[in-house]
């Protein structure tokens, strides 16, 4: 789902460049320093993600777990992903470079909204967790799809046909997200969990 | 007893000998096969043309069978190159290079600033 080189038009990847280095900065403050294992590790499976492919007909969609990383990250999550992007772009070839500000905005915002989803409506069972962690999981990937269908509308395609189409191709990707994100929630629910409560700003 | 050892090694010494000449003859036979020269017998100029006409059909189904196996040789390249794009392990593990080296920095600057407040404190 990442965009390449050249599809969009270059005032629009200027923006999101733009409105990425803004999300990067805000995301920056919000890293509490005892968490950084933490993040280093949700951003190296976001990263490995994308090579897990699942057939669909001829071709292959991949995983892309930005709702399970702003799950997990909160505010944090926009500079795991675009971290996670930039590597991505670099070593895998998966989206260009001059798109890496429109990517990291079509699966950080997605991102960032999981994140506050799943605090909200988190509760304190572990079926509720679990059951947060599966919409946020499979939700985190409709709305990338959605933000996808956004971006090259901006480009001259037609918005309902390119989210149809995409929200069709991830089907697969979305129901499995929505089971990894449940069990993953749930197992760290059981296990650690403090690991998902999102600190109060410390008054500096 | 050495004297068996000489016999049986120099029946050894015949016997390849042997092989390699029948395999060379084999070798040259056929390639005579390949480099026969039409035989200028004489034959009437129909004749002449049914031959060349032979020899043209014979000419163009190897022509075809060679172009097959191009065509299944540059699908295999084709094949290879793909597989040459597709990351390997090797990016997996620089990306978690990068990814824990950049946390591990970050990690260290903190830890610095920490104990430098601590020490002032």
């Amino acid at each position: 789902m990442h965009i390449s080189d050249g599809v969009l038009p270059v005032t629009v990847s200027v923006a999101c460049y733009a409105l990425t280095l803004a999300g990067v900065a805000w995301s920056l403050k919000k890293v509490d320093s005892a968490d950084l294992p933490k993040i280093a590790v949700v951003t190296s499976s976001f990263f490995v993600a994308s090579l897990i492919h699942l057939p669909l007909g001829p071709t292959s969609v991949h995983l892309l777990l930005p709702g399970i990383v702003g799950a997990l990250l909160g505010p944090v999550s926009f500079l795991s992903v675009t971290i996670g992007l930039f590597l991505q772009s670099l070593l895998f070839q998966f989206g260009g470079l001059t798109a890496l500000g429109a990517n990291a905005l079509m699966m950080g915002l997605p991102a960032l909204a999981c994140g506050l989803l799943f605090q909200r409506f988190r509760g304190q069972t572990r079926s509720s967790n679990s059951l947060a962690g599966a919409l946020t999981g499979g939700g985190g990937t409709l709305l990338a799809a959605l933000m996808l269908a956004v971006l090259l509308a901006t480009a001259g395609e037609d918005f309902w046909g390119v989210a149809k189409i995409a929200i069709a191709a991830h089907i697969p990707v979305v129901l499995i997200e929505s089971v990894v994100g449940g069990f993953t929630l749930s197992f760290i629910f059981r296990v650690k969990p403090e690991m998902l409560t999102s600190k109060p700003d410390e008054a500096d | 007893m050495r004297n068996s050892a000489l016999h049986s090694s120099l029946l050894l010494f015949f016997l390849t000998a042997l092989l390699s000449l029948t395999g060379n003859a084999a070798v040259s036979a056929r390639a005579e096969q390949e480099v026969q020269p039409l035989e200028r017998s004489a034959v009437t100029p129909d004749e002449r043309q049914d031959s060349c006409s032979a020899l043209m059909a014979k000419l163009e189904e190897q022509n075809l069978q060679l172009s097959r196996e191009l065509r299944l040789i540059k699908r295999d390249i084709a094949a290879l190159n793909q597989n040459l794009e597709k990351p390997g392990i090797q990016e997996v593990m620089a990306g978690f290079g990068y990814i824990l080296g950049l946390f591990g920095v970050a990690a260290f600057c903190t830890a610095r600033r920490q104990n430098k407040q601590n020490r002032d404190d």
